[in-house]
C-alpha cells in the first residue's frame, strides 16, 4: 500500500532540505530578536506616534496570510533594494544574493510582530517593584534591566517563546513559494517527479513532528533549569 | 524606477471578489465542525481517564507541530490514495473545498479544545454546586451558569482562531481551490505575471479589512457581553 522502499530512497533528498529550514528559522530569529525588543519597548507606551505606526505594521502582518506577504515582498524587495543601491551609486547586483537572502529578510519582517508581543508580555510580567528595588540599591535603570528584569522576563516568556519557535518552523514550510528548497520544497519536488505523494508528505509530516517535539522538549528542559521550584 | 500600475488595483479587486464566498464558506464550516470536534476533545482532556486524555493531548500536539500546508497535502493527496488502495473506490478530488474544510477542521479542533479547556478550568466551580442546590441538573447548570462565563473569556481566543483559519485556509490555492488567493493566482496568470505586486496589493486589500472587521466585531461583542458576575457569595469581589 505505502511504498516504504520509496520512503528510504527519498529520505536523503528530503533531508538535504533540512539545513535550509534551520538556516531560515535560526537566522530570522537571530536578526528579529533585537528589532522585536525595540518594538516591544516602543509599544510599552501606546500613545506614542511611533507605536501607532508600528501598530499598523503589526496589524498588517497579523491579518494578511503569510503567502501573500511572501509573494508581495519577494517581488517588491529586490526591485526596491536595487533602485536604492543604484541611486547611491553602488554596483552591487541584488539578484546575485540569491533567494535565501530575501527569505531571511521576509521571515524577519514576519516574525517581528509576534516576537515583540512575546517580549512585551515577558517584560510586563516582571513586577515593577523589582525595578524600584534595584534603583533603591543604586543600580542605574540599564543595570537593573540587564541583571534583574531581563532574566526574569526571559524565564516568564519561555512557554510563549516555545510556541513562537514552532510557529516559525511551520512558517518556514511556505518558503518553497520563494524557491527556497527546504524540507517542504524538496518533498514537493520529489513528489511531483514520481507521483508518490503520500510517501513524500508523510515523510515531511514525521520530520516536522520530530523537529517541533524536540523544540518543545528543549524548551521544557530550559524551563525546568530556570524554574526548579515550579517543575 | 518601475512605476506600479496602482490604477489597476480596483479592477483586480473586482476580479478577485468572487473568491470571497468560498473563503467565508470554509472558514465558517471549519469553525463549526472544529468547535464540535474540539468540544469532544476538551471533554476527553478534562475527564480524568488516562486513555482519552492521552489521545486528546497527543492529537493536539501533532496538530500543533504540523505545518498547515503539509497537513493539507496529506489530506488532499493522501486520503484519496489511501482509500483507493484499501477499497478501490476513486474519491472525487474535483470538489476541493471538502478537503480544505477537513484540514482546517482538524486544526481548529486542536486549537479550540485548548481554548475550551482553559476557559472551563478558569471558572469557579462552586457555582455549579450552588446551581444544583437550587435544583438545576448538571446540563442546566452548564448551559445557564458556566457557558455564558466561558463564552466571554473565550472571545479573544475565538477571534484568534478565526484569523488563523483565514491564514491557514489561504494555502488552499496550492491544491487549486478558487478562494481569494486562488482567484488572485488566476488573475496573475491571466496577466502572465506582469502585475504580481498590484494583484498582491489587491488581495491584501481584501484580507486586511476582513481581519479588521473580525477584530472590531469581537471587541464589540466583548463589551456588550460583559456583565457583573464578580461577586461571590458573601460579598467578596472576584
Amino acid at each position: 500500500m505505502i511504498d516504504s522502499g520509496f520512503i528510504i530512497k527519498t529520505l536523503p533528498q528530503v533531508l538535504s532540505g533540512l539545513p535550509a529550514t534551520f538556516r531560515l528559522v535560526f537566522i530570522s530569529i537571530v536578526i528579529s530578536t533585537p528589532l522585536a525588543l525595540l518594538v516591544a519597548i516602543v509599544n510599552m507606551r501606546p500613545e506614542r506616534i511611533a507605536s501607532k505606526i508600528l501598530g499598523i505594521y503589526i496589524s498588517f502582518v497579523r491579518s494578511v496570510p503569510v503567502i501573500i506577504i511572501i509573494y508581495l515582498f519577494y517581488h517588491l524587495l529586490p526591485l526596491l533594494l536595487q533602485n536604492t543601491l543604484n541611486s547611491v551609486g553602488s554596483q552591487l547586483n541584488i539578484y546575485k544574493l540569491g533567494d535565501e537572502f530575501f527569505g531571511y529578510i521576509i521571515f524577519t519582517i514576519m516574525s517581528i510582530p509576534t516576537l515583540s508581543e512575546v517580549f512585551r508580555s515577558g517584560l510586563v510580567s516582571v513586577d515593577r517593584l523589582q525595578m524600584e528595588a534595584s534603583k533603591s540599591i543604586g543600580m542605574t535603570p540599564f543595570q537593573a534591566y540587564i541583571h534583574v528584569v531581563l532574566p526574569q522576563a526571559v524565564r516568564n516568556s519561555l512557554p510563549v517563546l516555545c510556541t513562537f519557535v514552532t510557529t516559525q518552523v511551520k512558517m518556514s514550510s511556505l518558503a518553497f513559494s520563494m524557491s527556497i528548497y527546504d524540507i517542504t520544497g524538496k518533498a514537493k519536488m520529489a513528489a511531483s517527479a514520481t507521483f508518490d505523494f503520500i510517501e513524500c508528505y508523510l515523510l515531511i509530516f514525521i520530520m516536522y513532528l520530530i523537529i517541533n517535539i524536540s523544540i518543545e522538549q528543549i524548551f521544557k528542559y530550559w524551563e525546568k533549569r530556570l524554574k526548579p521550584e515550579e517543575l | 524606477m518601475k512605476t506600479y500600475a496602482f490604477w489597476k488595483i480596483p479592477g483586480f479587486i473586482i476580479q478577485i471578489i468572487p473568491g470571497i464566498t468560498i473563503t467565508i464558506e470554509y472558514v465558517v464550516f471549519s469553525f463549526i465542525f472544529g468547535a464540535l470536534l474540539g468540544g469532544l476533545l476538551a471533554l476527553m482532556k478534562l475527564s480524568g481517564k488516562k486513555f482519552p486524555r492521552a489521545i486528546a493531548y497527543g492529537y493536539t500536539t501533532v496538530m500543533r507541530c504540523t505545518p498547515a500546508i503539509v497537513m493539507l497535502f496529506l489530506v488532499y493527496y493522501g486520503v484519496p490514495q489511501l482509500v483507493r488502495n484499501l477499497t478501490g473506490y476513486k474519491m472525487d478530488t474535483t470538489e476541493k473545498i471538502g478537503y480544505v474544510i477537513v484540514t482546517l477542521t482538524l486544526f481548529n479542533a486542536a486549537n479550540l479544545s485548548e481554548v475550551f479547556r482553559s476557559s472551563y478550568l478558569s471558572l469557579d466551580k462552586t457555582q455549579v454546586e450552588a446551581a444544583k442546590s437550587v435544583g438545576m441538573t448538571g446540563i442546566q447548570s452548564f448551559v445557564h451558569v458556566l457557558f455564558p462565563q466561558m463564552f466571554k473569556s473565550m472571545l479573544p481566543n475565538l477571534s484568534n482562531t478565526v484569523l488563523m483559519t483565514l491564514k491557514n485556509g489561504s494555502l488552499a490555492f496550492t491544491i487549486g481551490l478558487m478562494d481569494v488567493l486562488g482567484m488572485g493566482q488566476k488573475v496573475i496568470g491571466k496577466n502572465v505575471g506582469a502585475w504580481v505586486v498590484e494583484t498582491d496589493i489587491a488581495m491584501i486589500a481584501i484580507y486586511w479589512p476582513i481581519a479588521l472587521i473580525i477584530t472590531k466585531l469581537t471587541g464589540v461583542l466583548e463589551r456588550n457581553y460583559s456583565f457583573e458576575h464578580g461577586k461571590k457569595a458573601g460579598g467578596r469581589r472576584k
